[in-house]
């Protein structure tokens, strides 16, 4: 069966940093496939080269069986590769309803001759967006200003957004940071409803209660390489996984700190 | 978007309207449209890498430069040194709407009417740019380009657009003060210029249409500075200086811009127009006829009574309304505003304690 999205050796060097070296992913269509790593591993870069935000060094990747090399970050969502950001990114001058509608439009030459004509015309977009705004439950926020929302009620808005463009497949980056527990538990719940809407899912977390609940597949990355690959359970008992991220003992950690140090002043991230 | 406008205006605008060709007006008009595009359109490549103060930098740069290379270059044009070629006075069917009256003065009322008209078209097609995708496009671009980018948006294509129809605007405008002074110079083109258009665009409120208008009307030739030289004949030498005192003022005070002041004002009357019938009329009617006699009084005598040009006292009386309204309300916004501050807002915490 062929991957809806698969990388092969894929490298992305910042000078001499390998932040992601031959890293070979497959995530099947209809499937919830999870990566997780400890902090600077290279996941959201992972995530930049496979939307188009950073340059891939070496390697391929394929969407839908299509090469991605030199194809447009804006074409690549526009195929259905719909990503969010760690850092939200949303836009702020716009209402909760604009952000979803901004993503789901599709724009011809002369839309703004027609805007300047009946801008408020109907797009047919608005049940795709309706439905995502209620999924995650923000029917009371439509329209407000994103920036009057929680937090947490943001990170459920850059989901929502990057539904309403009704992707085949959505690349969520730590969707769940910064969520409480209870919080999580929900997304975890409506990223299974999401899955069967025929959008497939790529998540990127921290959250490991909810990676390993929610995945089908999980990609373990440590230092720019995959270390493990399988399911939740292969994932959970897995003794390199355990020692890289799950924990260590005392005595590990300590010999590891010195590393570890240095990593984070090497600015990884 | 009033920003990129004010900023091209007086730089781009109806070269071949003039000595040249002689071509009718709306043809004219039309080629320096898209004159003003072109080059609009050829400014949005370094936009492409650049944004807020680096762009603004780079854009002024470029008017000065197409001021020598082409307003002031005698290779070019023949507008060196401030002389200047005539404007064809716009006509429609035979009626004359250039800014001259049969008189020989400068006061034709069809003018007046042409320029509201022009002004009303490019309010709504701004209005009705921003509410529709483009809007949405131009605030997501200009809000975060990586997650337009990311939504789907070609973040290159969109800039053009905006400089595009910024640009179409200031070549609009530029024919507009082209005919308005009845000829084209070098001068008239000059960074400068652009520079102090930019400033009163500022002084309005940047991002607003309001904004916009208010800044047109404050700018030296505007609204408010000739109905100030009919006080005080004069006070044209100053309207630098008090734009300019103005622009500190409303940076350090209001930095959104005077335009949001009235936001408010603009709003209610707008809804209350389409919504209100004789009733209404009639008891506004009630409430407000000594401030609509006494405006109309200091209109007929107060404001212009050495005016020695064609214009008709009927426009003073409604301007002294007009003046006398607008205090009325701006005072019973401060009256409301201190009533709300001195008395604490206490329905919350009855809610709270029920």
């Amino acid at each position: 069966m062929s991957a809806l999205l698969e990388t092969n050796e894929l490298t992305v060097s910042y000078g001499g940093l390998h932040a992601n070296s031959n890293v070979n992913i497959k995530a099947e269509k209809g499937k919830l496939t999870g990566l997780i790593g400890p902090n600077g591993a290279g996941k959201t870069t992972f995530i930049d080269a496979i939307t188009g935000f950073t340059n891939v060094s070496s390697g391929r990747a394929e969407f839908n069986g299509k090469d991605l090399a030199g194809v447009a970050p804006d074409e690549r969502a526009k195929a259905g590769l719909v990503r969010t950001f760690q850092s939200l990114e949303l836009f702020e001058d716009l209402t909760v309803w604009d952000n979803l509608i901004v993503m789901a439009e599709e724009t011809k030459w002369w839309s703004f001759l027609a805007d300047i004509v009946s801008p408020n015309r109907t797009l047919g977009i608005e049940e795709q967006a309706e439905w995502a705004l209620n999924l995650l439950s923000l029917g009371e926020h439509r329209d407000k200003l994103t920036l009057d929302l929680s937090h947490g009620q943001r990170k459920l808005v850059s989901v929502a957004r990057a539904l309403a463009a009704k992707p085949s497949m959505l690349l969520l980056d730590e969707p769940a940071a910064g969520l409480d527990t209870v919080e999580s538990q929900q997304l975890g719940k409506h990223l299974r409803e999401i899955l069967k809407q025929d959008i497939s899912i790529f998540l990127i977390d921290h959250d490991m209660g909810l990676v390993l609940s929610v995945c089908d597949y999980i990609y373990v990355l440590d230092f720019g390489k995959i270390i493990a690959e399988g399911t939740p359970e292969e994932v959970r008992n897995n003794p390199e996984v355990k020692r890289a991220y799950l924990g260590e003992t005392a005595g590990e950690m300590q010999a590891e700190g010195g590393a570890a140090a240095a990593r984070s002043l090497s600015g990884e991230g | 978007m009033a920003r990129l406008m004010s900023h091209y205006g007086p730089t781009e605008s109806t070269p071949f309207a003039v000595g040249g060709p002689h071509w009718p007006w709306p043809i004219a008009m039309g080629a320096g449209i898209i004159v003003s595009v072109i080059v609009g359109l050829i400014l949005a490549v370094p936009a492409l890498r650049i944004r807020g103060v680096q762009l603004t930098v780079v854009t002024i740069a470029a008017s000065i430069s197409l001021y020598s290379l082409y307003f002031d270059n005698p290779k070019l044009t023949a507008l060196q040194g401030g002389s200047a070629y005539a404007i064809q006075p716009p006509t429609f069917f035979g009626a004359k709407f250039g800014v001259t009256s049969s008189s020989g003065l400068t006061d034709n009322p069809r003018f007046t009417l042409f320029c509201l008209l022009v002004l009303a078209g490019l309010c709504v097609t701004l209005a009705n740019l921003r509410r529709g995708s483009s809007g949405r496009r131009f605030l997501a671009v200009r809000a975060n380009e990586r997650a337009a980018a990311s939504a789907g948006i070609n973040v290159a294509k969109t800039k053009f657009l905006a400089f595009g129809i910024a640009s179409a605007f200031a070549g609009i405008a530029g024919s507009m003060m082209a005919f308005q002074t009845n000829q084209t110079s070098a001068p008239m083109w000059e960074y400068g210029v652009g520079l102090s258009a930019l400033a009163f665009c500022y002084l309005g409120g940047i991002t607003s249409i309001n904004g916009a208008v208010l800044g047109g009307m404050l700018a030296g030739g505007g609204m408010i500075a000739t109905f100030g030289s009919y006080h005080s004949p004069g006070i044209y030498a100053y309207t630098a200086i008090l734009g300019g005192l103005g622009m500190i003022l409303t940076a350090v005070i209001h930095p959104a811009g005077q335009a949001s002041i009235f936001q408010p004002l603009m709003r209610h009357f707008g809804s209350w127009l389409l919504t209100a019938r004789g009733k209404e009329w009639g008891a506004v009617f009630k409430r407000l006829w000594p401030f609509l006699l006494g405006g109309g009084a200091w209109g007929a005598v107060g404001i212009n009574p050495w005016r020695t040009d064609s214009w008709n006292r009927g426009w003073m009386i409604v301007l002294g309304i007009l003046i006398v309204l607008f205090v009325r309300n701006i005072v019973t916004q401060v009256k409301a505003a201190k009533a709300a501050k001195a008395v604490p807002d206490t329905s919350s915490l009855q809610e709270v304690t029920a």
